[in-house]
């Protein structure tokens, strides 16, 4: 036995997240970006856009394209052939996002515009 | 007034339990210190601040791998898992319970609570203030070493509390009380985590190295880096000895400096209290303080 086996602990907390239907707005840019890094896998990959804990400014924006993944909860955005997958949990935060991408060497990469953000960190990659 | 062997006392404390393998990463994304590589039986504190820097939870961690058991006032009990539970993002597995009264916490102070430690087939050349060491199921540490008095912390599940209290008791050890314990703390310079100290500043209460400006963004980060950079932090805690129980809250001295009280607890006839004051108020001097009582001397303790 342990400090914490035994009885006392409660089943895990569940916390009830507002699930809105996603529309993002994608530039031109960003369009063409995203598809270079998907390159040649662009009918088995996806590239998931979601918010976690942290940051300056209490969520992080993460982008990563990866194979299409087994979970439910996604919903699912279509640009281009590019498909653009949100999870639930986050629709709420990430509904009216506009991602860019600016080319340039010193702030450059993609960008968010985020109207659900009522503040954002300095380097964008956090916002509250 | 301090316990001429030692005293343990009951520190009531609200038990919030994240576990899953991403749980330590979860936490380190929003905690004011790093945790990332922290190993097995690490003790350590943190605070969860908003984006203002202000705090909103104060808790101890018991790491243990893959959970990680914070403690905490049982105020910050709602922000915290409520903190917790969001922004868990869809690829990492993170589950928060609550253990409330399944783990009890006391606290051994006094002039020797080592000789009761002994006792217990406990050497205490073996704990230390950043590392939890079992002992049967509970675990132990150090809170503070002084030359006069120690106090030491210990935690144990409510399976075994009775028999351990119990060899403590055999072992001569007496029973305290609450505010004496935390008093003991006050005096040795700690603010213990089971006082309430939401809406602060962590530099303002004196806990600047629960702040770690080079672990990366967390909440809050941006104001405390412009604090440090800029001299902004303007204001100290102390404790100060009074006759009487003072007021929680907002004050102002004779002198018309801003103070707050956040602690006020009896130690035998005296009280010793946790002020919050501007820098430049010399500790050796004596404070002023207008209250709905009349004008009351702190003094520095």
């Amino acid at each position: 036995m342990s400090l914490i086996e035994g009885t006392g602990f409660s089943l895990p907390i569940a916390t009830i997240t507002e699930r809105v239907d996603v529309n993002i707005e994608v530039t031109p840019a960003a369009r063409s970006a995203v598809k270079s890094a998907i390159g040649e896998q662009i009918e088995t990959h996806v590239l998931i856009i979601s918010a976690k804990a942290g940051g300056c400014s209490g969520y992080l924006y993460d982008m990563v394209v990866v194979e299409r993944p087994e979970e439910e909860g996604f919903q699912t955005i279509n640009i281009d052939g590019v498909t653009i997958l949100i999870h639930d949990n986050d629709s709420a935060l990430l509904n009216g996002l506009k991602l860019d991408f600016k080319d340039s060497l010193m702030g450059g990469g993609f960008h968010m515009d985020n109207p659900n953000a009522d503040r954002a960190c300095g380097c964008g990659q956090s916002f509250g | 007034m301090i316990p001429p062997l030692a005293d343990i006392v009951e520190i009531p404390t609200a038990v919030t339990l994240v576990s899953g393998k991403d749980a330590r990463n979860h936490l380190n994304r929003m905690l004011t210190v790093d945790v990332s590589n922290d190993s097995n039986l690490t003790r350590k504190e943190s605070f969860i601040c908003d984006l203002n820097g202000r705090i909103a939870t104060y808790q101890m961690h018991v790491d243990l791998g893959e959970e990680i058991l914070l403690l905490h006032n049982d105020s910050m009990s709602e922000i915290l898992r409520k903190t917790l539970t969001s922004g868990v993002p869809w690829n990492e597995k993170i589950e928060v319970s609550s253990g409330d009264g399944a783990v009890h916490r006391i606290l051994i102070y006094g002039k020797q609570p080592e000789r009761i430690l002994r006792g217990l087939g406990i050497n205490q050349a073996e704990l230390h203030a950043g590392h939890w060491t079992k002992f049967s199921d509970s675990m132990i540490s150090v809170i503070k070493i002084e030359d006069d008095f120690s106090i030491y912390e210990m935690l144990i599940p409510s399976r075994e509390y009775y028999e351990i209290t119990d060899l403590f008791k055999t072992n001569g050890a007496g029973i305290g009380e609450v505010n004496s314990a935390i008093a003991m703390l006050s005096i040795a310079g700690m603010i213990d985590y089971s006082v309430d100290v939401s809406g602060h500043i962590p530099f303002n209460l004196g806990l600047e190295r629960l702040v770690d400006l080079k672990k990366g963004c967390y909440p809050g980060q941006e104001i405390h880096a412009r604090m440090e950079s800029r001299d902004g932090i303007k204001k100290s805690t102390s404790a100060f000895k009074t006759n009487m129980q003072m007021r929680l809250g907002k004050s102002k001295s004779t002198n018309k400096e801003q103070l707050e009280i956040i602690s006020s607890q009896q130690f035998g006839e005296s009280w010793i209290n946790l002020l919050i004051h501007p820098r430049e108020i010399s500790l050796s001097s004596e404070i002023c303080v207008n209250t709905p009582e009349g004008e009351i001397i702190l003094t520095s303790v």
